[in-house]
C-alpha cells in the first residue's frame, strides 16, 4: 500500500476533499457576501443593479422565472415521449400490429383455411389422387 | 415360444371370448334392448384385461423394453404401455356409448365390435412379425368400418363408413405391398430379421427398401391421420357415431404410431436414412394443415377431426426429434 500524502488540512478535517471544501466555502462566502451587501447592509439597491445592464437583467430573469426547467421537463418528459408514442402507435401498432399482424395474419390464415378446406372436396377420387401424390412425396423426402 | 399366460394371449382370450359371446347372448335372449347389460359385460372385460396388463407389469413378467423375437408377438413393455393406452380408450368409449346406445338398436353387436377392434389394436402393439401385424391391423380396422357405419339409416354415417373402408382398404393394400417388398429383399417377415436384413442390404436394392419404408409410412400414416393421407378423416369423423369418433381419434391412431415406431423408425435407423427430416417435414405439414383447417371450421366434429390431425403431428414431431437429444424429446412429450 502506498503511503498517503500529508494533508494540508488540520487534523479534525482529515478525510475531507480540500478542493470540495475550498469551493464550498468560496461559494458560501460569495452568497453570504452578496446577501449581506444587498439585503442586510443595503449598501447597494439590488433592483438598480439588475436593471443597470442587459446581462444582469437577463441573468436575473433566467434565475427568477426558471422557465428553462419547465421547458426542459416538458420537452424531455412530455413532448418527446408523446412524439415517440404517437410514432409507435401510428407506424408500429396501427400499421404493423393492427393492419399487418392482426388483419394480415387473420386474412392469411382465413385464406389458407379456405385453400385447405377447398382441397377437402368430399370426392373420393380426389382424395385418392392426394394419397398417391403423398406416397410419392414421402419417398422423395426419404431420398433427400 | 410365447407362454399361454403372456399378456397379449390372455387379453385376446378375454376380449375375444366376450366379444364373440355378446352377440350370441343377444340372440339367445331374443331381446333388442338391455343396453346396460351388454355395456357392463364389455366394461368388465376391459377392466379385467387392464388389470391383467397391470398385474404382468407389477410381477415383472414383461420384458422391460421394445424387443424383437422369433415369435409373431412378444410380451414386452412397449406393447404393454400401448395396450394400457388402448384399453383405457376402449373403456372410455364403452362408458361414453352407454347413453348413446340407449337410442339405438343392436347394443350387443356394437360392444362386441369395440372389443374385437381393441384386440386388433393391442395385437398391433405386440406384433413382431409383419404378417401378424397386418392381421392385427385388419382385426382392428374391419370392426371399426362397421362401427363407423353403425347408424345404417343415416346417409352421412354410410358415406363416412364407405370412405373409411375405401381408404382403409387402400392403406392395407399399400402395407401389404410394403411387406411383400421387404420380404422379397430380406426373405423374412419377422420385423427383427427384416431390419437386420436391411442393414446388410446390397446398395443396388436400396431404392426398393426405401420404397417399402415409404409404403409403411403411407399405410400407417393413413390411420394416424398424417398429411397428406388425412383427407378421409374429417368426412369419417363427421359421419361416425360420436363415441366411435373418439375411438378412432384416440385408439386406432395410437395403433398406427405403435406400428410406426416398431417398423418405420427402426427400419430407417438401419437404412441410415435421415428420418428426422422426413418425419419432421410430415409432422410440420400435419400440424400446420390440421390447425389451419380447424380454425375456420363451423362444424364441431370436423373441427375436432382437424384438431386430431394436428395432434398426430405433435406426436410425430416427438419421434422426429428423438435421436437429437433426450431432453428435447422429453420436453416436447410433456408439452404435447
Amino acid at each position: 500500500m502506498l503511503p498517503s500524502e500529508p494533508s494540508i488540512l488540520p487534523e479534525f478535517l482529515q478525510g475531507l476533499n480540500p478542493v470540495a471544501l475550498g469551493s464550498s466555502l468560496i461559494a458560501f462566502a460569495i452568497g453570504a457576501g452578496l446577501g449581506y451587501i444587498f439585503y442586510i447592509g443595503r449598501w447597494v439597491d439590488p433592483v438598480k443593479v439588475v436593471n443597470s445592464n442587459i446581462v444582469f437583467y437577463s441573468f436575473h430573469k433566467l434565475l427568477l422565472n426558471r422557465w428553462y426547467l419547465n421547458a426542459m421537463v416538458y420537452w424531455c418528459f412530455v413532448a418527446a415521449p408523446l412524439w415517440l408514442a404517437r410514432g409507435v402507435f401510428r407506424y408500429f401498432e396501427r400499421t404493423a400490429i393492427d393492419y399487418g399482424m392482426n388483419d394480415g395474419f387473420q386474412k392469411a390464415i382465413g385464406w389458407s383455411a379456405k385453400v385447405v378446406q377447398g382441397t377437402q372436396t368430399g370426392v373420393s377420387q380426389s382424395y385418392l389422387f392426394v394419397f398417391g401424390a403423398g406416397l410419392l412425396f414421402v419417398v422423395l423426402i426419404l431420398l433427400i | 415360444m410365447l407362454e399361454i399366460t403372456s399378456t397379449p394371449l390372455v387379453i385376446m382370450a378375454i376380449l375375444g371370448t366376450v366379444g364373440i359371446l355378446l352377440p350370441i347372448i343377444s340372440i339367445v335372449r331374443k331381446e333388442k334392448g338391455s343396453n346396460s347389460f351388454y355395456a357392463v359385460i364389455a366394461f368388465a372385460a376391459l377392466i379385467v384385461s387392464m388389470g391383467y396388463v397391470g398385474y404382468q407389469f407389477l410381477n415383472e413378467n414383461v420384458a422391460p423394453a421394445a424387443l424383437f423375437s422369433e415369435d409373431v408377438i412378444v410380451d414386452d413393455a412397449f406393447g404393454g404401455l400401448f395396450a394400457i393406452a388402448m384399453l383405457v380408450v376402449a373403456l372410455f368409449t364403452t362408458v361414453g356409448s352407454f347413453n348413446y346406445m340407449r337410442k339405438h338398436n343392436s347394443p350387443a353387436v356394437y360392444y362386441s365390435l369395440i372389443l374385437l377392434a381393441t384386440i386388433g389394436m393391442v395385437l398391433v402393439a405386440y406384433s413382431t412379425d409383419l404378417v401378424m401385424l397386418f392381421v392385427a391391423w385388419e382385426l382392428m380396422s374391419i370392426p371399426t368400418y362397421v362401427l363407423v357405419g353403425f347408424m345404417k339409416r343415416n346417409p352421412s354415417s354410410n358415406e363416412a363408413a364407405l370412405k373409411y373402408f375405401l381408404f382403409g382398404a387402400l392403406s392395407s393394400a399399400i402395407i401389404v405391398y410394403g411387406i411383400s417388398i421387404s420380404y422379397g429383399l430380406t426373405g423374412s417377415t419377422n420385423i427383427g430379421e427384416v431390419i437386420q436384413g436391411y442393414s446388410t442390404l446390397d446398395p443396388s436394392l436400396f431404392p426398393l427398401a426405401l420404397l417399402s419404408v415409404g409404403m409403411f409410412i403411407a399405410g400407417f400414416g393413413f390411420k394416424m391421420g398424417l398429411v397428406p393421407f388425412h383427407q378421409w378423416l374429417p368426412d369419417t369423423y363427421e359421419g361416425a357415431p360420436p363415441p366411435i369418433t373418439a375411438l378412432l381419434a384416440a385408439a386406432t391412431k395410437k395403433a398406427g404410431f405403435a406400428a410406426t415406431i416398431r417398423i418405420v423408425v427402426l427400419g430407417m435407423v438401419v437404412l441410415h436414412l435421415d428420418w428426422t427430416l422426413a418425419l419432421g417435414v410430415i409432422a410440420v405439414m400435419t400440424m400446420t394443415i390440421g390447425n389451419i383447417a380447424a380454425i375456420m371450421q363451423k362444424n364441431l366434429a370436423r373441427m375436432l377431426a382437424y384438431s386430431s390431425i394436428a395432434h398426430a403431428g405433435y406426436i410425430l414431431i416427438g419421434l422426429a426429434v428423438a435421436p437429437h437429444t433426450s431432453l428435447v424429446y422429453k420436453v416436447l412429450c410433456i408439452i404435447f
